[in-house]
This record gives C-alpha cells, sequence and structure tokens, in this order.
C-alpha cells in the first residue's frame, strides 16, 4: 500500500471465504484481504477460535461446527459450501490461505494490485455466462510475462482461488488435489471453468507455511511418497485423463484436457458487453513516486 | 572416432519396415487423416530414414497411418534414405529430437496472418489457440470487451541454448565477456540484458 493512500473496500456479488488451520500468525490470505480491502470471512475450527480472534476482527471469523476430522479440508469446504446457500448467495469464494499477493499481467508485465477491483471484474465477467461453474486467477508462477497469451484460458483446472456456482449438482471430495478432480467433474459434465490470465495470485511455496492440510498430506503413510499416493487417487477418480508421470524426480499427475475442448460459453440472455476498456478504478501509480498519481490512460470511459 | 553417417535412395514396402519400440513421437487423429490425405494429394515428398537392416530411423507415423490405410497399405512402396551404419541408440535419440523440436524453424506470424486465410490454418494443421483463438472458435479478446485491459506483445526468446562450463574460471571468464554477473545460482539470462519488468515500481491501485 502506498504510503498516504488510503485502500478502497470492494463490494462484492459474491461472500469471500477462507479456509484456514493452524495459521493465525502467518494468515496470508487474511492480510491481503485487509490491505487490499477485500471483504472475507476466514472459517477455522473452534478449539482455534481464541487464536484467530486475537488478531483478526471476530466478525470476520466463521466457526465450523467440527474440529479435527482428519479428512482433509474437503469437510470445511463441503460445509462452506452449504452455509453460502443457505445466506442466499448464488456463487461464493473460497481460497487457500497461503496467497500473500495478487497481480495484473498486462503490457508484458506482471504488476502487483493493492486493489479488491480485479474480483469485482473476474465476478462480472463470469456472470455474463450461464454456463461457468468454476473459475478464479492463475497462479503467477504459470505465467510468463514476456510471451503472448489470451486473457483466460478455458476448461481447465481452476487453482486455489475459486469462485464456485452454487447450484452446481457436486461436492468436494475425496483428500487430494480436490480442485483438480473438482474441475474434472464439471468439464465432464460439459460446464466451462475459466482460469483468468490477467489476473494472478502468488501463494506461498507448498509447505512452506506452517499449518493446513497439505503437510500431512505430502507425508502419507510412513514411508510412502505421498506426490505418488496423490497421483494415484486422481487416476483412480480420472483413469480417462489422468496419467501418472516421473518428472524431476518426483511423482505427478499429468491430465488431458483436450476432451473439454468443446465446452463453449453461453452468454446470459440480455447481457450487453461493453466495447472498449474498463479497469475497475485501477490505476497504474508508480510506489516511488508517492506523490505522483498519474492516471493509467485506459481508465479513461469507455469509447 | 564414430563413422560419419552418409545415405542412399532406395525403396521398401511398409510391410519390410521395422518400428522402434521406444519411438516416443506420437500422432493425433486430426493429424494422422491429413497425413493420409497428404499422401493422396501431393505424393511422398518426404523420404522415410532407414537403418541397413530397415529399423525405422524417422517416419513411424508415415508407417502406421498408411499401412493401415485401405487406399495404400502395408504392401505400398515409399521411398527411403538408408543410412551406411546402423546408429547407436543415443544417436537415435538425439535424431527424433531433432528433427521434431531440435531443428524445427518458427513461422514468421505476420506474413501467416497478412496471406493466410485462418479457416484454412485450423483445417490445415494449427491449433486455434496457436492462433489467438478460443478453442471454440470464439477470440478470447472479443469476449474480453469491457474488461480491464489487456495485451502483451510476444517478446518470448527467439532462441535459448544452454552453456556449460568446466569451471568457475570458465564461467567467470564467460561472465566478462558478455558483461552481465552471472553466478552459481544463475538459472537464465538475456543477451543483451533484458528489462525485467515484474514486481517493479508500479502498482495497479483503487481509485473508486
Amino acid at each position: 500500500m502506498m504510503m498516504g493512500m488510503k485502500f478502497i473496500m470492494v463490494i462484492l456479488k459474491y461472500p469471500v471465504y477462507i479456509i484456514s488451520k493452524g495459521r493465525w500468525e502467518s494468515r496470508l490470505t487474511s492480510k491481503v484481504f485487509e490491505n487490499i480491502g477485500v471483504p472475507y470471512q476466514i472459517v477455522i475450527e473452534p478449539q482455534e477460535f481464541d487464536n484467530y480472534a486475537s488478531v483478526i476482527d471476530p466478525n470476520k471469523i466463521l466457526v465450523l461446527p467440527f474440529s479435527n476430522l482428519g479428512l482433509g479440508s474437503i469437510p470445511a469446504r463441503n460445509w462452506i459450501w452449504e452455509y453460502s446457500i443457505s445466506i442466499g448467495a448464488e456463487r461464493h469464494w473460497i481460497l487457500d490461505d497461503n496467497i500473500y499477493t495478487f497481480w495484473r499481467w498486462n503490457r508484458n508485465s506482471k504488476v502487483k494490485v493493492d486493489s479488491g477491483a480485479i474480483f469485482t471484474a473476474m465476478e462480472d465477467f463470469i456472470d455474463r455466462y450461464k454456463n461457468i461453474a468454476i473459475g478464479g486467477p492463475n497462479y503467477y508462477m504459470f505465467v510468463k510475462s514476456k510471451y503472448k497469451d489470451n486473457p483466460f484460458r478455458m476448461n481447465t483446472r481452476i487453482y486455489s482461488c475459486i469462485l464456485i456456482k452454487n447450484d452446481i449438482p457436486y461436492r468436494w471430495r475425496g483428500r487430494y488435489n480436490e480442485d483438480t478432480d473438482l474441475s474434472l467433474r464439471v468439464l465432464k459434465d460439459g460446464w466451462c471453468t475459466i482460469l483468468f490470465q490477467t489476473f494472478l495470485a502468488k501463494k506461498a511455496r507448498t509447505m512452506t507455511v506452517k499449518g493446513g492440510n497439505t503437510e500431512d498430506l505430502y507425508k502419507l503413510d510412513g514411508q510412502k511418497d505421498g506426490r505418488l499416493l496423490m497421483a494415484q487417487s486422481l487416476q483412480r477418480q480420472h483413469p480417462d485423463v489422468v496419467k501418472i508421470t516421473r518428472k524431476w524426480g518426483r511423482w505427478q499427475h499429468q491430465v488431458d484436457y483436450r476432451p473439454f475442448k468443446g465446452n463453449k460459453l453461453i452468454k446470459k440472455e440480455g447481457v450487453v458487453i461493453p466495447e472498449g476498456v474498463n479497469n475497475y478504478g485501477m490505476v497504474l501509480v508508480n510506489r516511488k513516486e508517492e506523490s505522483t498519481h498519474a492516471p493509467d490512460p485506459t481508465t479513461q470511459p469507455e469509447a | 572416432m564414430t563413422e560419419a553417417i552418409s545415405w542412399t535412395n532406395s525403396t521398401r514396402k511398409l510391410s519390410e519396415l521395422i518400428p522402434w519400440p521406444i519411438n516416443p513421437a506420437q500422432i493425433g487423429k486430426d493429424e494422422a487423416k491429413r497425413l493420409e490425405e497428404s499422401l493422396a494429394e501431393f505424393g511422398q515428398i518426404q523420404t522415410i530414414a532407414v537403418s541397413p537392416t530397415n529399423e525405422i530411423l524417422d517416419g513411424h507415423q508415415r508407417q502406421i497411418v498408411w499401412g493401415a490405410s485401405r487406399k495404400f497399405g502395408m504392401g505400398y512402396e515409399v521411398d527411403v534414405r538408408v543410412s551406411s551404419r546402423e546408429l547407436t541408440e543415443q544417436e537415435r535419440k538425439k535424431l527424433v529430437i531433432y528433427l521434431r523440436k531440435g531443428t524445427v524453424g518458427a513461422f514468421d506470424w505476420d506474413i501467416l496472418a497478412n496471406n493466410f486465410e485462418i479457416p484454412d490454418l485450423l483445417e490445415w494443421g494449427f491449433r486455434p489457440f496457436e492462433l489467438g483463438l478460443n478453442s471454440d472458435g470464439n477470440d478470447p479478446n472479443e469476449e474480453w470487451k469491457g474488461m480491464p485491459e489487456f495485451g502483451n506483445e510476444d517478446l518470448s526468446p527467439l532462441k535459448q541454448i544452454k552453456v556449460s562450463f568446466k569451471s568457475i574460471e570458465d564461467m567467470n571468464n564467460f561472465s566478462k565477456l558478455i558483461g552481465q554477473i552471472v553466478t552459481e545460482n544463475t538459472r537464465s539470462i538475456w543477451y543483451p540484458k533484458a528489462e525485467q519488468n515484474d514486481d517493479g515500481d508500479e502498482v495497479y491501485h483503487g481509485n473508486t
């Protein structure tokens, strides 16, 4: 955040939930949302309430009705899904608690955003269509800024910052690779997924942040390689599109998303797509030139 | 020293050719269809490469596709280039990658855009995303109208090469030679040095 400038809290259409366990000290996603003005609720297990409440406004804390089930994050994810339906939401955001910055990719540069407007833009874009089941930003590390690519990719896996359509007939399941599994199930039924390239999330490297559920998952079953077990689990769920490979010295799953190329976007009736650019109030400023707030010319009213 | 390889022209029936069990190249359904059509329309432009014992060095897909074709079949006689000696396993591995990756040029996108038709390019083998199109034929940039600015040029490198050093001294000499700092931690560089724009001094700030 630039000195002397205050963030503006964005108003989102859909509720935002951060799933967190044992991370009240780091609480990366919570911190970034505080900084960029995204309203959120952090969803935790009851025994950790005091710890979280000592660092986060208790009004932003949702307490799960269970704890330490030993089933990874799946029960919490499904509880959140039902909870968001119970409050009348048509979609909900669900995020892991290991994202520490959000970015825009434009003009061959990845530039940090200190505005929640990218979430408004993602919601608006997804709401243009009838059949986007899930969407979200790509990871920072997967975009090469010097390369040319499209503003979004269709029909692929959506990672740990996900906007989910609440009335789709699925729920989280299994224990590992749950985001890939959910992406594949919606795609197989003809829904579309949108992975935004324009908007990016930077997450802490796996297992570098204390807490969460992955720590246990990677060290599964005594001496066995957790990565292999995770890949095998996904292959059992989707043997038609998942292969297990050993790359760069470790086991990986490899998913063939080609069968879903034909899932087409269907616009909602009556949606009018405006011409030109809408930067949602985001302006490009130089952090070093604190007093100079040169407006990005592309934020001018649409042509 | 390994004996140099020379090649002679000959012909073989497809049935005489012996596939390499670890050939890593594959062909999709659409590409196979085009390969069959190509033989019917243009004839055999590229010869199949074989060893003196008829092991296929290049041309596995042609054998599979043309051999399975009702029109041609395994009795079809093809032009081949026969190597003067057997290739070592390492040479075969290198050759298969060279022919498909290491020696393949790139398209001039401006020439393609100005002189070729998109429907033709799609029919002849381009994938929609390579032409900036969505898989369903929609243009993602069209769909993106009314959204935040998004525009990137293709600034990807023309070519990337692997440079190896025998010693720290060699690495330091190379560093001096190109005028850039190269250390044991350096994973890649640009020459000439390129500006790194990511995570610079700029930030997108909310203004409404």
